[in-house]
């Protein structure tokens, strides 16, 4: 069935409020609905016809690719550090090999960023163990956990500093890359039954998320409002991260998604293929 | 309202809850919140966990040497073999200065060197034996966790093996000392040469899973920064919530004089009080906090039973050298008499204990 306006979902972490900015404070209209989750929900719904579009994990879009299309200008990535994707451990990851390490079900991104590390970079394979609250394990017996969103900033905040390892700078001292974490999507069939919907949501994002960056105290302000951080937390966030979609970020999505085909996490890589260019060809 | 007001307000309903705080949070009460607001808070934790009680123990204090190859710069107290000034007590001396009346005391606290002489299994095990046949009243703190690395290290075992056969012989406690402040770059500069974080840390984790409790310090008020101390005191909580084995934190100030470190001077009594506050609301999963009167000197400790600290430490019976040898003044040799009077009149009741808290003579 095919609904007049396409069901979105959004992040329900802070780290996507650039994007959304505009709407929620409703400067812009959105034509569709909102529905906010954690990443690996939404990557579910989306594919399994719950959503027609949404932001989805990037290691959940390699996989997934032939079923979906990219809006082609928003993404979150980051060129080094990204502050919301750490693994606590009192030992560096590199000393973390035959033990078990308590991650959370939010991400499949995070999860596989950190096994390519490990297989790739650190020479084994993490001992990775689902949990439902990682970082309570580590505080009871200091199990080294992988934490991703506003869990991991509050956790970080919380350890000793040396026990914080960001991922998305041990990606960047290893491979020298920067990384892409998440990518808005439509499902192929939802594109291709209403290119227009699709097409005014994409527009409104990127419209939203321009004038986000342009008003970044005012994202900031409500940031801070939904969750209050110590002064100038959310200023290093948000310039750590990076919401523009371009050559940069996709080369950095491809490099990951090649690494993580090399070590076997990855059956093969897609080619990005973005929804105008579907469009077009339609 | 203000953001420092807003941000008080923030850490104060986590003490309520029970949250622990955050190092933002930690930064912030050592660097912005207001000097009164901190104590306030601090106080609250104090009284919520220790009610109106302020402790006090009776006991001996012994430098068995002052011979130690460290090299700590911040440090005025070691000495090497050669020089004038350098003791090591044989174990008669340390038998008879333990034994010496009156011996009512409660804890026989020992802290000496790394001296390779002294400092070893084979010379402490039988001593720790045969001062438990003639003390068995005494409860034993000896050794901190960085003399402990060096004994194992030099007796080639396991950190393991050693507090187990020192447990055995009848070690109650180790002391806190060591600590200095647990940062790499810090350690680096004042104490390269002992027991690294990660030995520190370990020392005591295995103590605790042996059933041996201790105290943790941090030395304070040299080279360090606030974010470093807040990163040392989110250590100690980390690895108490891991073991419960602490029983006390100490925060210790620095003494300038005789040591490489002079030109860092004395702290100020604002930063001492400070600090005892912020370790109170820092350390929520540690049950008591020192104002170390022999530091303090007896009238900031008494001020420091109003900014978190619950204990003042105790008569000494015998001097404790390590602060004379740095500048301390303090009278050390103030009678229980004195000690109680302090407490009381700070508005506590005096409360002496043991080693391990166990309360001996309420007021």
């Amino acid at each position: 069935m095919l609904h007049d306006l396409p069901r979105c979902g959004r992040i329900s972490y802070t780290n996507d409020l650039p994007v959304y900015a505009a709407i929620d404070e409703a400067v812009l209209p959105f034509p569709g609905t909102m529905i906010a989750d954690v990443p690996a929900r939404l990557n579910q719904e989306l594919v399994n016809g719950q959503l027609d579009m949404s932001p989805v994990s990037s290691a959940f879009y390699a996989e997934r690719a032939d079923e979906l299309v990219l809006l082609p200008d928003i993404c979150i990535g980051a060129p080094a550090k990204v502050l919301s994707i750490c693994c606590i451990s009192a030992v560096a990851p590199a000393a973390l090999a035959g033990r078990r390490i308590a991650v959370t079900r939010e991400s499949v991104t995070g999860r596989m960023l950190f096994q390519l590390i490990c297989r790739r970079h650190l020479g084994f394979d993490p001992l990775l163990v689902e949990s439902d609250d990682p970082f309570a394990q580590h505080l009871a017996d200091g199990t080294p956990c992988l934490l991703i969103g506003d869990k991991a900033i509050d956790a970080a905040e919380q350890v000793p500093l040396g026990s914080v390892h960001d991922l998305g700078e041990l990606w960047h001292r290893l491979s020298g890359s920067g990384m892409v974490y998440a990518v808005w999507a439509a499902r192929n069939d939802y594109a291709a039954a209403a290119p227009d919907q699709v097409r005014a949501a994409a527009l409104a994002l990127h419209d939203s998320l321009e004038w986000g960056l342009e008003h970044i105290r005012r994202v900031i302000a409500r940031a801070e409002a939904a969750r209050p951080r110590q002064g100038g937390f959310y200023e290093n966030y948000y310039r750590a991260l990076h919401f523009h979609f371009d050559d940069e970020s996709r080369t950095a999505l491809v490099r990951f998604m090649q690494a993580a085909h090399e070590t076997n996490l990855l059956e093969s890589v897609p080619a990005l293929r973005f929804f105008d260019a579907v469009a077009q060809h339609a | 309202m203000t953001q420092e007001s807003a941000q008080l307000e923030t850490i104060a309903r986590k003490l309520q809850t029970g949250e622990p705080l955050s190092r933002a949070d930690g930064v912030f009460l050592y660097t912005d919140a207001p000097f009164h607001d901190v104590g306030r808070l601090a106080h609250g934790v104090r009284t919520a966990k220790n009610g109106t009680r302020a402790y006090y123990v009776v006991k001996r204090y012994l430098n068995t040497t002052n011979i130690c190859y460290a090299g700590c710069t911040f440090c005025s107290f070691a000495a090497a073999e050669k020089e004038e000034r350098a003791y090591r007590m044989s174990l008669e001396t340390i038998l008879e200065k333990a034994c010496a009346e009156p011996n009512d005391y409660d804890e026989l606290h020992i802290v000496g060197g790394h001296d390779p002489k002294q400092t070893s299994l084979e010379f402490w095990i039988p001593a720790i034996e045969e001062m438990h046949k003639r003390l068995p009243h005494v409860q034993l703190a000896l050794f901190t966790a960085a003399e402990i690395d060096y004994m194992c290290k030099r007796a080639r075992c396991t950190c393991s093996d050693g507090l187990r056969r020192l447990r055995d012989a009848g070690l109650t406690s180790l002391n806190g000392g060591g600590a200095e402040v647990l940062v790499k770059r810090v350690r680096d500069i004042i104490c390269p040469h002992k027991a690294n974080v990660e030995e520190w840390l370990e020392v005591h984790r295995v103590a605790h899973g042996l059933g041996i409790q201790t105290n943790c310090t941090m030395l304070y008020g040299h080279i360090e920064t606030i974010e470093e101390r807040v990163e040392h005191l989110m250590l100690l909580r980390a690895l108490q919530a891991q073991t419960g084995g602490f029983k006390c934190f100490v925060p210790l100030a620095f003494h300038p004089e005789g040591n490489e470190l002079e030109e860092c001077g004395w702290t100020g009594g604002i930063d001492d009080l400070r600090t005892i506050a912020v370790s109170r609301l820092m350390l929520d999963n540690i049950d008591h906090i020192k104002a170390y009167w022999i530091s303090y000197g007896i009238k900031m400790a008494q001020l420091g039973l109003h900014f978190g600290a619950d204990d003042i430490d105790g008569t000494v019976h015998n001097e404790q050298q390590i602060y004379r040898d740095a500048g301390s003044t303090t009278d050390q040799s103030t009678p229980i008499v004195e000690l109680k009077r302090a407490i009381a009149e700070a508005g506590f009741e005096p409360t002496r204990r043991n080693l391990l808290y166990r309360v001996l003579e309420p007021a």
